[in-house]
């Protein structure tokens, strides 16, 4: 989806399970869901 | 290249009210206790940088609901032009604002007036006049083209259904060269059409 945006260099630098022990009940397990940071730029 | 998914099968305005009334309860009530964490106890989850919230307002803080952290992916230079997709509270608006310094530029934006209205009064009580907060869609940015050095997020991105419309949006604020950084989630999971035509399942 980024690429498709006409972004480049796409990276995932860092991943995280965030809703582990939040107050309510979440569908993030369910569904296997990490938090995550990512990197991309625009060309130039 | 990688097929791109097809657009979730949802009516966009009851999926904006819905993340609306989750949200305004977040500014309200940020330690009411929901599906996600929030406040102080995220950030150390998060890994922010205890020197990162020195100097941001308490509320801005309290009010913090993101997936990870655009700052550690590179600090943002002095001077720089930075737009916050879904600034919320405003905490990483008023981080990115230090990193800026007084020749920057922030622009934060957000969907929430409650949010919006609790990060204008963190900027004016920690005194970040390089900062403005703006009501907008991720769709549909009140940014000029090209105005950004970098562009960041935290947990937003999933929220909007026709994801490759909305990072067009990011790409038409940045400039040639421009940084994204951002921070979201990642469902490795497949989930099943009924699933994302479900709108409890987009804020919860």
């Amino acid at each position: 989806m980024v690429a498709a945006a006409g972004l480049e260099n796409f990276e995932i630098t860092w991943s995280k399970e965030v809703f582990d022990g939040a107050p309510q009940s979440s569908s993030a397990a369910a569904f296997g869901t990490t938090g995550i940071n990512f990197r991309a730029n625009k060309p130039l | 290249m990688t097929p791109t998914p097809p657009i979730p099968d949802v009516d966009v305005d009851t999926l904006r009210c819905e993340i609306q009334n989750e949200y305004a309860e977040v500014a309200a009530h940020p330690d009411k206790g929901f599906h996600f964490h929030t406040g102080r106890p995220l950030a150390k989850i998060l890994e922010y940088d205890e020197a990162l919230l020195e100097g941001i307002p308490e509320p801005a803080i309290q009010s913090l609901a993101g997936t990870g952290n655009p700052f550690n992916l590179g600090d943002i230079p002095a001077g720089a032009r930075v737009v916050d997709i879904g600034s919320g509270a405003g905490l990483d608006s008023l981080i990115a604002a230090k990193m800026v310094g007084a020749e920057g530029r922030v622009i934060g934006i957000d969907m929430t007036s409650e949010m919006l209205e609790k990060a204008c009064r963190a900027a004016a009580e920690g005194g970040f006049d390089q900062v403005e907060f703006k009501e907008g869609y991720v769709e549909s940015l009140p940014v000029q083209d090209g105005w950004a050095d970098v562009v960041i997020s935290n947990g937003v991105m999933n929220l909007c259904p026709d994801k490759v419309k909305a990072y067009k949006e990011l790409h038409r604020v940045l400039k040639p060269g421009g940084k994204l950084q951002i921070a979201d989630i990642l469902v490795a999971k497949p989930v099943p059409e009924g699933a994302k035509r479900d709108i409890d399942l987009w804020t919860g």
